[in-house]
């Protein structure tokens, strides 16, 4: 049992899951930052490719990835529309010249500068949306912990994460328990029978006990950790973080090539502020 | 003389949210490799006493306190909980919540991170410790793929490192099956004498613990140490009886032959009390005649046949068809993962069955719902903080009828009548965070009554409770049993809750049905037992070792004790 559905709880043996924390963390980051930082197509391709292929060597569950990925590209889709009817002029102003294939309306016109925004800003969401499924899929909750640590963040915040995702599965179990139980009694949870809001209603009967317990869990918890030494220093060693292996040392020129490429991009941004890449 | 470890004087303490004190006048030295067991009823101060040692008070819960407390010889308030947690390793009560690991490595190498040990040599240190628990081969698991025992023993592989001399036990058997349990007082044991640690353990199962040696027992009662002396002293002293422990079961069976125990007979377990003496009149008290019980069997109100079911894929009930009877009382025993559950859950329609039927009053269920099912067969969960979700008790118990749109008479009549039924008539207009646990599980009992179930399912009901609770919890559901006709039935793994309360037994191993009859016939099978993860109960030792049928002296036993507490004693 390697993973229970979404998160992984423990590493794996494939070479990029075997990787430490710090440099799965770092090269998230430096990813996402790239991101972030263009609306160039010819770089934000780059990043899908290797995004996509690295997923793809992951070998992961492709009915999960399909279906997140249906999600993210709905929503992708909404948000696009919003940004037509605000302006349909978009993509004109980014590349600088409008070349209107037809329109809905006096007001709606297709110019194929704002498609090609368009086209490029869900090239960018895809490439977010690989980045994280990759981290994902790499990454233990305690590895996550340690590389946030490791980069400088007190690592009683960085393993919060961790922390709750250790006991979420055992919260889920007292869900289940009690719904079976509530069920029996005669409230009714089942869609067919019933309407959304009944069922919304019926949940939340069931989370109210349930948050209380688990409160009282959170006070035995916080005695487990005190009694073995939680916050007694500064910092702490991790037992998760091996010594760096070649392929993390690899690893790292990627992520240092990655972040003098986003900073020298960024800088030129800034200073020749060019207009958005329109091959057209 | 050896060195002092742990020193009370005069202590005394008061929780900041209590107005009495829950320790009073604590004087209690341990020495240096003692093992020590303190013993008492719930809310006897035992745990508190333990969090004293550890450093949870004052440093987690505020208390006040006057007196002193030393460990290590140093005054704990002058020092910081990690600091203390150098000298006491904690293996807390409930496992589950100090597992704070994703795998068992991460857990056992946590209190070594934050002490910034290197990883080399944490490693190591990991390594070594679960090499002393025998749990190698485990360290990459995943805490949820994990037995209640082996979350223990990582717990205990936790708090080993850095040579900490004092080993401290909260209620070590508490979440743990019969023969886990046992494996854990032997492994205390082993690491008491290999590790020459000096060992704690706090609980209230004295037969279990005294399963291997100790040298000492501190009794405590209501804030007080109420004795401090040796096991064999105790347990020919009255003091068990008076502060609600009980008592080895062979010393009772002793007890009611006439015969008379000294500490000169090493009464400490079955296996070194000498018995030669008392063989006699043993066998004398074996041969009186004692009524059996009279129970006609019901129609049958529930039954399981051919049932398969599994989850992804994989088998968790073969075959299994069973019977349950209108007012028997039945225990479903197995060890975890058993199938035990899944069959609650196939009986409540949560599941249904791969293939085979399920009957209700001999009628097949498919076509009813879970809600149509629950007023038939109702489900008790081991905790009932887990079931209850209204604040006043009124509302609690009403809620099966409320949901089912019953007119207000009715909720009414049938409300009075519950709440009579289970004692619980003064209550009617309490919230429910006014109640005991025991209480509580009235309340849920209660509230299932209310639609007038056939059969009642209880999943562990007396788990983690002391020997008073567990007698009050059974003897309501034994006379509830009595005065309804309600067939009931216990998943546990207490051999002595099944023989003592319940009439038929039921075990499950891998998914399938091994054993199915006479409680006593099926509990003292040797095979079954061990297949079901339980121990035999003293009593059956004591048979063997004066030479009795085991079947026959444990049911002779039972019915005895039954006489004998009817005879209001």
């Amino acid at each position: 049992m390697g993973s229970n559905g979404l998160v992984r709880f423990s590493p794996g043996e494939l070479p990029m899951q075997r990787l430490c924390g710090q440099v799965k963390v770092l090269l998230f980051i430096v990813f996402t930052v790239l991101i972030i930082a263009t609306f160039d197509f010819r770089i934000l391709m780059v990043v899908t490719v290797l995004a996509a292929a690295a997923l793809v060597s992951l070998k992961p569950n492709w009915k999960l990835v399909g279906a997140l990925m249906a999600v993210a590209m709905g929503l992708n889709f909404v948000n696009l529309v919003l940004f037509y009817l605000f302006n349909p002029q978009i993509g004109s102003e980014f590349v600088g010249t409008s070349t209107e294939l037809f329109r809905f309306s006096a007001r709606l016109v297709m110019p194929a500068e704002t498609l090609w925004y368009f086209f490029v800003r869900s090239i960018k969401v895809l490439a977010m949306f690989l980045v994280s499924l990759w981290l994902i899929f790499v990454v233990t909750p305690t590895q996550l912990a340690a590389g946030f640590n490791r980069i400088g963040m007190p690592y009683k915040v960085a393993m919060i994460f961790s922390i709750a995702l250790r006991y979420l599965p055992d919260i889920l179990q007292d869900y289940r328990n009690s719904s079976a139980s509530i069920q029996a009694r005669g409230l009714e949870l089942d869609m067919k029978k019933t309407t959304l809001g009944a069922k919304i209603k019926g949940i939340f009967t069931i989370v109210g006990p349930l948050v209380l317990n688990t409160f009282d869990d959170v006070g035995t918890i916080a005695d487990a950790l005190d009694l073995r030494g939680f916050g007694k220093y500064k910092t702490r060693t991790w037992y998760v973080e091996p010594p760096y292996s070649k392929a993390d040392k690899a690893a790292f020129v990627l992520v240092g090539l990655t972040a003098l490429f986003t900073v020298g991009y960024i800088i030129y941004r800034f200073v020749a502020n060019p207009m958005m890449w329109y091959p057209f | 003389m050896a060195k002092p470890v742990i020193e009370f004087k005069g202590f005394t303490l008061r929780y900041a949210s209590q107005k009495k004190p829950t320790l009073y006048d604590i004087d209690l030295t341990i020495y240096q490799g003692e093992k020590v067991l303190i013993l008492g009823p719930s809310g006897s101060g035992k745990s508190t006493l333990g969090n004293c040692v550890n450093g949870l008070l004052p440093f987690s819960t505020k208390a006040e306190f006057t007196g002193s407390v030393k460990v290590a010889g140093v005054e704990t308030r002058s020092q910081s909980i990690h600091k203390l947690s150098a000298h006491v390793g904690t293996v807390m009560q409930d496992s589950d919540c100090q597992f704070a690991g994703l795998t068992v490595g991460e857990d056992v190498a946590f209190s070594l991170e934050n002490d910034r040990v290197p990883r080399k040599t944490m490693l190591q240190k990991v390594k070594h410790a679960l090499r002393i628990v025998d749990m190698e081969a485990f360290e990459n698991h995943v805490p949820f793929a994990l037995s209640g025992g082996q979350k223990q023993k990582a717990a205990l592989a936790g708090v080993l490192h850095n040579d900490v001399d004092i080993l401290l036990f909260d209620e070590p058997l508490a979440a743990l099956d019969p023969m886990a349990g046992l494996q854990a007082i032997e492994l205390i044991d082993r690491i008491h004498k290999e590790q020459g640690k000096t060992i704690v353990i706090i609980e209230h199962r004295l037969e279990d613990v005294l399963h291997c040696p100790v040298d000492r027992v501190i009794l405590m009662n209501r804030g007080r140490i109420v004795a401090d002396t040796t096991p064999a002293q105790l347990l020919c002293s009255p003091l068990l009886k008076e502060n609600g422990i009980r008592e080895p079961l062979y010393l009772t069976a002793l007890k009611y032959a006439g015969c008379d125990v000294t500490p000169q007979d090493e009464p400490d377990s079955i296996g070194t009390i000498h018995l030669e003496d008392k063989l006699e009149q043993l066998r004398a008290w074996f041969a009186r005649e004692v009524p059996p019980p009279a129970r006609q069997k019901g129609p049958c109100v529930a039954e399981v046949q051919h049932a398969t079911f599994s989850y992804d894929k994989k088998p968790v009930l073969k075959d299994v068809s069973l019977r349950l009877c209108q007012g028997e009382r039945v225990a479903l025993v197995g060890k975890n993962g058993a199938g035990k559950s899944t069959i609650a859950h196939l009986l409540m329609g949560i599941r249904r069955p791969e293939n085979g039927t399920v009957l209700i009053e001999e009628k097949d269920y498919a076509a009813l719902s879970i809600k149509e099912i629950g007023e038939r067969i109702g489900y008790i969960m081991q905790n009932p903080n887990h079931m209850i979700l209204k604040d006043m008790i009124r509302e609690e118990v009403t809620l099966a009828l409320t949901l089912r749109g019953a007119s207000k008479e009715d909720i009414e009549k049938k409300f009075e009548q519950v709440m009579e039924l289970c004692g619980l008539s003064t209550m009617k207009n309490w919230p429910v965070s006014a109640l005991s646990y025991g209480q509580k599980k009235r309340v849920t009992i209660a509230s299932l009554l209310v639609t007038q179930p056939k059969v009642m399912i209880l999943d562990e009901p007396t788990a983690g409770q002391d020997f008073h609770h567990y007698r009050e919890i059974m003897e309501f559901l034994n006379e509830l049993n009595q005065k309804t006709e309600l067939t009931i039935v216990f998943i546990t793994h207490d051999m002595h809750l099944a023989i003592e309360y319940t009439d038929r037994a039921i075990v499950m191993a891998d998914g399938e049905k091994i054993a199915d009859g006479d409680v006593f016939a099926v509990l003292s099978d040797q095979d079954v037992l061990q297949r079901a993860h339980m121990k035999e109960t003293s009593l059956c030792a004591l048979a063997q070792r004066a030479g009795l049928p085991s079947e026959e002296f444990v049911r002779h036993f039972i019915q005895y004790e039954r006489v004998v507490r009817a005879g209001g004693q």
